[in-house]
């Protein structure tokens, strides 16, 4: 990154909300603004919109798998059952980028927030998204 | 060409499978990632317990001289479910596995009455009433020495 550009999201850090969340035990850099909470997309829009998504100055975000997914997830909690310090906190299906092996064009894994259960569904259906960026730190 | 390497390649690690199958020692899988031990043998195909007998059940197995047992937690369980497969849906160094529901100790959160549950059909996640028959595999802390050697 360019070091302008990183003066510029530290600043803008700084300055506004910060429309992402790092988690610090995987690493992995999650969106948390009010877009999650207002955007529905169908599976293939959904990988779309996380591939076109510029946030905090970066564009590599993309739609996380459902293994990533459950990093957030907290089963011991519900409604959300979301892991603290996240902003956006939705009782809503969220897709995952992880197609369903047993029909793979069709269906995609898909996780509930109210209790964080997870069942493959038609990839037609419209859910919420919330986009990731970074690998998990193992 | 590369149609035939990916096969040789598919058929050398189907032949590392299967050796590793026949060398498993004694039904008993080390999970160093987990630092854990996971019961895999006959049982952890047929058993079919409610919740209270499951946790029973493992703290009574006793398995290659390891005793007492527990129910893995959903994210232990969760660690060993292979979505890029179904029928089973589990990691390959699995033997037995039953195309059914398995126990975790992890309790639901909006009512103690269920508990969480993975189906190793497809990896679906659920809660299931504690009352319900599920099929269960046991796990077993690795001790702490033992983790040391290992590495």
């Amino acid at each position: 990154m360019k070091p302008y550009l990183l003066l510029l999201t530290v600043a803008s850090s700084l300055l506004f909300a910060v429309s992402s969340k790092q988690d610090d035990k995987t690493g992995l850099i999650w969106q948390d603004n009010h877009d999650v909470l207002k955007v529905t997309k169908t599976h293939a829009k959904a990988i779309e919109y996380c591939q076109k998504l510029k946030l905090d100055g970066f564009e590599d975000w993309r739609l996380p798998t459902l293994a990533e997914t459950y990093t957030i997830v907290d089963v011991r909690v519900d409604r959300p059952a979301l892991k603290k310090g996240f902003e956006v906190r939705i009782d809503d299906r969220f897709w995952t980028a992880t197609p369903f092996a047993g029909n793979p064009k069709k269906e995609a894994w898909r996780i509930s927030m109210s209790y964080g259960e997870a069942e493959p569904y038609n990839n037609t259906r419209t859910y919420h998204v919330r986009c990731v960026r970074g690998s998990v730190a193992r | 060409m590369k149609k035939y390497t990916i096969f040789f390649l598919l058929s050398l690690l189907i032949a590392i499978n299967s050796f590793g199958n026949n060398k498993k020692s004694g039904s008993v899988i080390l999970d160093k990632r987990n630092g854990i031990y996971w019961q895999d043998n006959l049982s952890s195909q047929k058993s079919s317990e409610d919740w209270d007998d499951a946790i029973l059940y493992c703290d009574q197995l006793s398995l290659n001289g390891i005793k007492h047992w527990r129910l893995p937690t959903f994210e232990e369980l969760f660690s060993i479910v292979d979505y890029t497969r179904v029928h089973p849906a589990i990691h390959p160094f699995f033997s037995f596995v039953d195309e059914g529901s398995y126990w975790t100790s992890t309790d639901f959160a909006a009512t103690e009455a269920r508990a969480w549950t993975i189906d190793f059909r497809t990896g679906e996640t659920y809660y299931s009433y504690k009352t319900t028959n599920h099929t269960v595999r046991c796990v077993k802390n690795i001790p702490a020495k033992s983790t040391k050697e290992s590495k």
